[in-house]
């Protein structure tokens, strides 16, 4: 009997691609595996919690891996997997009614540590964090939608300027206008937090 | 995008965020809006200022991830899409899986690597995998055996590598074609550099395996 090792290279998108159109379910899920967190990330940013977040994603992959034919290259695969799942997280901020200002005052112990973890190790910065997380979904959530989108698929899906462009269909210099006025906006919003910083 | 109808006369703001997202590296055509950028950060304190914020701002989203979720969440969700029925399958296709997901880019370490055109009688891989076996090699032309030095590996890719040979060199004596099932991958171990390295089992001769893909 030979045994033999062979080293090879994980199989790029395009490969998972091919072999997802043919119906291999470990291509399927191996794209999965490679961009659930980023997606999580996106959605998480667009929506405020965890459980919306969470449905975005099961529905952002759905679309995208039914639609795989329709996937037809013009740009990555990893760009216009963010945007139909940006997309599908917009759908269920609307859907859902998204709230303009998560505020936790008025929640009790319970209900505030459910939504955001406390760091055991050290109480005082996971609070603040958790102050943190807060100030920037409702400043995020006073911006326009389509400003919001170009933000967090460059800020959490680290798209470049041109992957954000071709992602939404824009052109560079949009996505750059975007951008800045989106910062402009986050950083009166955030100064406090930013001097701090 | 046309970067050059930037005005380098303005402070473009813009251009500065662009700089501090690094859209300006890396790229020879824009070294000169990189070096206006630099000549404007040495000369403006306010683009200093701005810049520095940039980077809070940034600190700040990194510093506020979303909260990390237990692997049986993502668990639950891949069961999910698995039981989900994807119209990228057709029904009653052949379950032509392959052990290996991705020839491409494939390293030889201590193999013999052959490279082959899909010979044209391989076409209808069903019935010339029957003629393929021991004993019925009487309807396929035969392979060439290289010997050990005969082969040089110049480069592989995904689109030319179609066949691989394994077995334990020195390879001695006649190679067979595998069929379904007679080279399997038994395990795949990280290695150093990131790539994963399947462990084949092939018994018997060594064989060529060889990517058979009847699809159009």
């Amino acid at each position: 009997m030979a045994v033999v090792t062979v080293p090879i290279l994980a199989p790029g998108d395009e490969q998972l691609l091919v072999l997802a159109g043919r119906g291999d379910r470990e291509a399927l899920e191996e794209l999965f595996r490679r961009y659930r967190h980023t997606a999580f990330r996106v959605a998480f940013r667009l929506l405020g919690n965890e459980a919306d977040a969470l449905d975005a994603v099961q529905d952002g992959f759905i679309k995208a891996l039914t639609h795989l034919p329709g996937f037809q290259g013009r740009s990555s695969f990893k760009t216009w997997l963010m945007r139909v799942v940006s997309n599908a997280a917009l759908d269920l901020g609307r859907q859902r009614g998204r709230q303009e200002a998560i505020s936790m005052d008025g929640l009790g112990q319970r209900e505030r540590e459910h939504l955001e973890p406390i760091v055991e190790d050290d109480p005082g910065n996971g609070l603040e964090r958790a102050d943190l997380r807060r100030e920037l979904h409702q400043a995020l959530a006073q911006l326009p939608e389509a400003q919001r989108q170009t933000f967090v698929l460059h800020a959490e899906a680290e798209l470049s300027y041109r992957e954000v462009a071709e992602a939404l269909g824009i052109s560079i210099g949009t996505v750059m206008s975007r951008l800045y006025y989106t910062r402009q906006k986050l950083r009166a919003l955030l100064e406090p937090w930013m001097r701090r910083s | 995008m046309n970067w050059f109808r930037r005005n380098p006369r303005e402070f473009d703001r813009e251009l500065l965020a662009a700089y501090a997202d690094g859209e300006l590296e890396g790229r020879e055509e824009l070294a000169q809006l990189r070096l206006q950028v630099e000549t404007w950060l040495e000369t403006h304190p306010e683009a200093h200022r701005e810049l520095h914020e940039y980077r809070s701002l940034r600190e700040l989203l990194e510093a506020t991830p979303p909260p990390d979720q237990e692997e049986g969440v993502w668990e639950e969700m891949a069961h999910r899409l698995r039981v989900t029925r994807f119209r990228t399958e057709v029904p009653n296709r052949p379950n032509q899986r392959w052990f290996v997901a991705g020839l491409a880019g494939a390293v030889a370490a201590g193999l013999a690597w052959a490279m082959f055109s899909v010979p044209a009688h391989l076409e209808n891989p069903q019935a010339k995998m029957t003629n393929a076996r021991p004993g019925s090699a009487n309807n396929l032309e035969p392979f060439p055996v290289a010997g050990v030095g005969e082969v040089e590996i110049l480069s592989v890719s995904g689109d030319s590598a179609l066949a691989l040979v394994v077995g334990e060199l020195p390879l001695h004596g006649p190679m067979k074609l595998a069929g379904p099932g007679e080279v399997t991958v038994t395990s795949v171990q990280p290695a150093a550099h990131d790539n994963m390295l399947p462990v084949f089992r092939a018994d018997g001769n060594p064989m060529i395996w060889s990517r058979l893909d009847s699809e159009p």
